[in-house]
């Protein structure tokens, strides 16, 4: 059990630095008021990063990657989260579609999706779930009928992140109706122009997230992912990988939230506060949770193990602090806290409301904990 | 070398749990009254009385993490032993740079004494030290026995290593943890500063042991989910159950990743000493209660009979949980630790 940096990648941490440090001085949008502008932000980084090599580390090389591993994309996250940098704007593409197409797709797929991925000139999305298939993602109905040189699909789509801004979908559609539930859902890489994308507003007046109506939209059969029917098996492998980055997309975040309580208690005055600083350890030790079992479990995966359950360990520790950190960081403003004129009241809030959604996105709290009921703890399944 | 168990620790861990396997029964043996267990102290003094001591202090010259490892694993069976307190005692020892190398793999083993009185805290040590001279009395100290060996917190900072000058024995709730008052009048062996730290790297010994309990706790609650039907159903599939062991498994793997970042940061990495320890000791004094809390909640009625085996691990981690002074001050302690103030 040894928890050192090597000296590899104690030079990459400088070198992420440094250039992260560079390229901040450039951002188009010094300090983005709203989700447009952050956006402006995620699109310049991800040609920054993408321009000198710093888009798909853990990519292959031969698909336009570093060839690194987990603990390389971890390093660039925290530090890129140190200085609060943008997050790249194409990351469903990069760590969701990217991979699965490079495990499923064709050689064809993946010369001509891949390198659009990493410079960011093709961002995707994932149309899994549907209105009535949430966390019963495999009932999905939105539903694809073979016609000559493609597909017709109709069906809507929800919860859709980076719907607004991408060409490309993921789209699971119910092929083969008689199947039984998981036997007949086809992957298909669908284009989005013809989708009607209405966005969804957010308990903190962002629109990360839309709805995506399909009426009568076609998909080429060039851009069918590998055997009709087989879609469920290429969804288990996209949310494998959604649970690949959790170990190092999700501490850094948490990091983020108690670094900034820790200066909220300070400017209040309330550093030498008993209570508060019980409080504050509490909250410390559990982002140290995040991140050490974040390590061990990135050093089982490299070791060859599946990402297992260990991922739904880390999802419910991390929607679970980093929700604690941002509400308690209002209560500790007390009557402050909710006074959104003030500039980082107003950011604190934004978060917070923000967060009530970390113990739904990417599989609820309760499937989390059934998975580790049933795969870890061996019980009966639930349902 | 990445972060996973080694071969070695692995082989730790199948030895300590072979060791472990009599311990329920043992501890509850131990609490209807009938004899301290012979086995397996006998042989943990003397195959692993020097785990993870350094070579020149007579010991193995293993690492704290390997110590850790072998502590949890032999703590799930909760057995009844003085060995746990004895390597605590030994780290501490390590720690502050205490020659232990003529009491390390004695048979009686060395006894730690930490708090003084009911309701004190971390850090709030206080027994003076005249020249080399104690003379005061520590509450609760496990495993002690006149003329035994025992590492003190004093104030100043310091610790020292004296000789017990005699006993109160105290009636513990986990009666397998034998707690006496000890009452100090001698002349130090030895002293050394660096109390805190060295302290630290005592209790989180302890707290690989909290949590070896409640994973314990945690299978046996899981087994009984699995055994025990209502409404035409094991219990285990209801979410109400299988949910409330989730929660439990997700918070005390949280709380061993700090135990084994901790341990490998005493040695590896200086700078994270303090924080890094009072963290892995507050999160798992807080999580092993509510662990076997739950556990016993999850066997209904039975859970609140003396026969149903789950008020054993409780009364085990508390009383652990009191040695180490709780949860709270360790808390705070990493609070005020951790908060960067403006310059």
């Amino acid at each position: 059990m040894d928890f050192t940096e090597t000296p590899g990648q104690a030079e990459f941490r400088t070198a992420a630095r440094t250039w992260i440090e560079a390229n901040m001085v450039n951002l188009p949008i010094r300090s983005p008021h709203d989700q447009q502008e952050r956006e402006v932000n995620s699109r310049w980084w991800q040609e920054r990063m993408f321009a000198d090599g710093w888009a798909g580390l853990s990519w292959p090389v031969e698909f336009g990657g570093r060839g690194m591993s987990g603990t390389e994309e971890s390093i660039f996250n925290a530090e890129s989260a140190a200085v609060d940098a943008p997050m790249p704007i194409n990351l469903v593409g990069m760590n969701l579609a990217g991979p699965t197409i490079m495990v499923h797709g064709s050689d064809e797929q993946k010369n001509r999706y891949l390198p659009l991925i990493l410079s960011g000139e093709e961002i995707w999305c994932q149309g899994f779930s549907e209105p009535g298939s949430g966390s019963d993602l495999a009932s999905l109905s939105t539903k694809a009928v073979k016609v000559d040189g493609g597909w017709m699909v109709n069906g809507q789509k929800v919860w859709t992140s980076s719907g607004h801004l991408a060409q490309k979908c993921m789209l699971l559609t119910r092929t083969h109706p008689d199947a039984p539930k998981h036997k007949g859902i086809t992957y298909l890489l669908a284009d989005t122009k013809d989708f009607d994308i209405r966005p969804l507003v957010m308990v903190n007046e962002d629109a990360e997230f839309n709805e995506m109506f399909i009426s009568d939209a076609f998909v080429d059969d060039f851009d069918l992912l590998g055997t009709p029917g087989e879609g469920w098996r290429y969804a288990m492998s996209t949310l494998g990988f959604e649970r690949n980055t959790i170990g190092f997309n999700l501490q850094v975040w948490a990091r983020r939230a108690v670094d900034k309580l820790n200066e909220v208690v300070v400017d209040l005055g309330l550093a030498g506060d008993g209570a508060v600083l019980e409080q504050f350890g509490r909250f410390e030790a559990d982002v140290e949770a995040i991140r050490v079992t974040g390590i061990r479990s990135m050093a089982a995966v490299s070791e060859g193990s599946a990402p297992g359950p260990e991922s739904s360990i880390l999802k419910i520790l991390w929607a679970r602090t980093v929700q604690n950190i941002n509400r308690y960081s209002i209560e500790v403003q007390t009557a402050g806290g909710v006074l959104v004129d003030d500039e980082r009241a107003a950011d604190v809030v934004h978060h917070y409301l923000r967060s009530r959604g970390h113990s739904i996105e990417g599989g609820s709290d309760e499937i989390m904990k059934s998975i580790i009921a049933e795969r870890v703890l061996g019980l009966p399944k639930s349902r | 070398m990445p972060a996973l168990l080694t071969d070695t620790q692995q082989q730790l861990i199948q030895v300590a749990e072979s060791m472990a396997s009599g311990g329920v029964a043992d501890q509850r043996a131990v609490l209807e009254g009938r004899e301290f267990p012979v086995e397996p102290t006998a042989t943990l003094m003397r195959d692993f009385g020097g785990l993870a001591v350094p070579e020149q202090m007579g010991g193995d010259g293993g690492s704290l993490v390997d110590l850790v490892v072998f502590i949890e694993a032999l703590s799930r069976g909760i057995v009844p032993t003085p060995f746990v307190h004895h390597a605590a005692a030994a780290q501490v020892a390590v720690g502050a740079g205490l020659d232990i190398s003529a009491v390390v793999s004695g048979s009686s083993g060395l006894a730690l004494g930490m708090l003084e009185r009911a309701g004190q805290r971390w850090g709030e040590w206080s027994m003076g030290l005249n020249g080399s001279h104690l003379v005061g009395t520590k509450l609760g100290v496990p495993f002690a026995s006149t003329g035994m060996p025992i590492v003190v917190a004093c104030g100043n900072d310091t610790v020292a290593l004296t000789t017990i000058a005699g006993i109160t024995p105290r009636a513990s709730m986990d009666p397998s943890l034998r707690l006496a008052n000890v009452q100090l009048d001698g002349d130090a062996i030895e002293v050394a500063a660096g109390a805190n730290e060295a302290l630290l790297r005592g209790a989180l010994v302890i707290a690989a042991s909290t949590v070896g309990v409640a994973r314990g706790a945690l299978a046996l609650g899981a087994d009984y989910a699995k055994a025990r039907s209502q409404f035409g159903s094991p219990i285990g599939a209801f979410q109400g159950i299988g949910h409330m062991l989730a929660d439990a498994f997700v918070d005390l793997e949280a709380a061993w990743s700090l135990v084994l970042y901790a341990a490998w940061a005493q040695e590896e990495a200086p700078a994270e000493r303090l924080a890094a320890a009072h963290a892995a000791i507050a999160k798992s004094a807080a999580t092993a209660i509510h662990v076997a809390e739950r556990v016993l909640q999850v066997h209904g009625g039975i859970g609140v009979t003396w026969e149903a085996d789950p008020h054993l691990y409780i009364r085990r981690i508390l009383a652990l949980n009191g040695v180490v002074g709780g949860a709270a001050s360790h808390y705070r302690a990493l609070g005020a630790a951790r908060i960067r103030r403006r310059a």
